[in-house]
């Protein structure tokens, strides 16, 4: 009885690790994707927007927020985030609050305002990561997007 | 009469849980924004646009007035809690007596209550050309909206609508019968698959608005998901999308799968097969209770008066009711007799026809039954894997 405790408080240890990679949590039950990994290109008057900083807010249990820098090409990658997830009794709908602004020549750009509704990663594009073009002089529009809606100033390949 | 439609409410139902974040929220009033005026301000004390309703520090939902083609409409929009869930199926749950009448439950009364200031404040100044109230919520938002959707009835003198999706039963049969003749049954959409399992709690003597009729709208559900999927919004968004239903709550009436009619709950309820306990066979078990409350009730003219503190009494009351039905005639005692043995047979007690009823008995297998049917549901809860 001792052993079977043993190897079942193990693997739950190890399930509520965070699996680089392959941390998708729709292989691992006690994982909610909250930010599914995304490619963004950013232009400025249709030129790339080399160096501009990227701050991510993630809201879900709680707040997370991170910094990111444009390359030369004004092209950043975001990674996915996690966060653990431990099953309860008729969890709530999921909504997982993610905000991207861009701080490019002085001035503030909300470019993806957007609820993830769903726990798996890439959720959103069946499964491929998110890849956005984003011009930072565009307007921004809100639509009903991925089952949730999206407030943005980027084109996703699909709909360009 | 101005309503929503299928897909709007069921959008509005699975949109509402945006507005706990300060960005989201921002996202559900910029999408609705031709349609309802919303000011994004919690505070907010102007004569139009969006009341947020709190509880504590928590969004529980919104209120706005309808602009352009729904100018003469207003919103009520509520979205359920993560917490609540294990009161609905506690036997020593509270009742309360809600402000129209009737008892409901206590976790359902508390959270109406800490938002009714805000809400008398929005209905203090709504603008006179109102006629007509949309209260829309799912989960314990649905439970919410409808407290909600009966208190606006009896206070304002607008037509009131309620749209609620996988609802648990809020109240007895005194606030139910009550908010069913107060809003109308035309006016009522209560949506829910029939593998959800929230809408099947909290056990009798809990009973739905409205328990069968117009409003009653069943959606058919495959075994193919975990049951507490189909409480997700999103398979009730999905269930609503085809082309011509997402548009019409007629069509939604027509595409009701068939539930059992009264001969299939009579066979049932005369038959001796085996019986195991799952999500179709508890809310069948359900419906055969309501029939011999119903048959009782017709054959004896004995009337079930439920009052008191809690669901446990309740079960005493019910118990004492079974048995003086069982003792009033044959015709009488052979239903409670069948509905005990049925029951038992679910939760692996032998009844015997031969038994001596007592009101422990009755009393023993009620509580032994609310008890398999919570444990069942909270299964499903846990089984889901996100």
């Amino acid at each position: 009885m001792q052993k079977v405790i043993i190897i079942f408080t193990v693997v739950l240890i190890i399930l509520a690790l965070p699996w680089p990679g392959a941390a998708m949590s729709n292989l691992n039950p006690l994982k909610a994707c909250t930010f599914s990994e995304m490619q963004i290109s950013l232009f400025f008057d249709g030129k790339p927007a080399t160096g501009a900083k990227i701050t991510r807010t993630i809201e879900w249990r709680k707040e997370h927020v991170d910094e990111f820098t444009a390359d030369g090409n004004g092209q950043v990658t975001l990674p996915a985030e996690f966060e653990n997830y431990y099953l309860k009794f008729f969890p709530m709908e999921f909504v997982s609050a993610q905000f991207l602004t861009v701080q490019y020549e002085g001035k503030e750009y909300e470019i993806w305002n957007y609820a993830k509704r769903k726990t798996e990663l890439n959720s959103e594009m069946g499964g491929e990561p998110l890849k956005l073009s984003c011009e930072l002089t565009s307007e921004s529009i809100t639509t009903r997007a991925f089952g949730s809606i999206l407030g943005t100033r980027c084109t996703l390949p699909q709909e360009s | 009469m101005a309503q929503l439609t299928p897909e709007l409410s069921a959008n509005i139902a699975n949109d509402i849980y945006l507005i706990t974040n300060q960005n989201t929220r921002k996202l559900f009033f910029d999408l609705y924004a031709d349609q309802f005026a919303f000011k994004d301000d919690a505070n907010l004390q102007g004569k139009t646009g969006a009341f947020i309703l709190l509880k504590k520090e928590q969004s529980l939902g919104l209120a706005a007035t309808g602009i352009k083609q729904r100018k003469g409409e207003a919103l009520i929009a509520l979205k359920g809690t993560s917490n609540g869930y294990d009161g609905l199926t506690d036997l020593n749950a509270g009742l309360k007596q809600f402000n129209t009448g009737g008892f409901v439950h206590q976790g359902f009364y508390y959270a109406f209550q800490s938002f009714l200031p805000e809400l008398d404040q929005f209905l203090a100044n709504l603008p006179p050309d109102i006629h007509t109230v949309h209260c829309v919520g799912h989960s314990l938002g649905g439970a919410l909206a409808t407290l909600a959707a009966d208190y606006l009835k009896a206070k304002s003198g607008c037509a009131v609508n309620l749209y609620t999706f996988g609802s648990p039963r809020v109240g007895l049969s005194l606030f139910s019968e009550g908010a069913l003749r107060r809003l109308g049954e035309k006016n009522i959409f209560r949506v829910y698959h029939r593998t959800d399992p929230v809408p099947m709690v909290p056990t009798w003597p809990f009973i739905h608005v409205p328990n069968g009729g117009l409003g009653d709208l069943l959606l058919n559900s495959s075994v193919a998901l975990n049951p507490i999927e189909y409480h997700k919004m999103e398979n009730y968004i999905g269930s609503l999308s085809g082309s011509e239903v997402k548009h019409s709550w007629e069509l939604v009436r027509k595409k009701r799968p068939p539930a059992p009619i009264t001969r299939s709950i009579e066979s049932w309820l005369k038959s001796d097969g085996p019986l195991s306990l799952t999500l179709n066979t508890a809310w069948v078990a359900a419906e055969a209770v309501m029939w011999v409350l119903k048959k009782v009730v017709e054959l004896t003219g004995i009337a079930l008066v439920v009052g008191g503190g809690t669901t446990f009494t309740l079960l005493d009351q019910m118990a004492i009711f079974l048995k003086k039905a069982y003792d009033f005639g044959k015709k009488v005692s052979y239903w409670v007799t069948r509905l005990l043995v049925r029951l038992g047979k679910l939760i692996g007690i032998t009844v015997s026809e031969s038994v001596n009823i007592t009101a422990a008995l009755i009393r023993g297998i009620f509580i032994r039954m609310h008890s398999a049917v919570s444990e069942l549901v909270m299964r499903a809860g846990r089984n889901v894997e996100h």
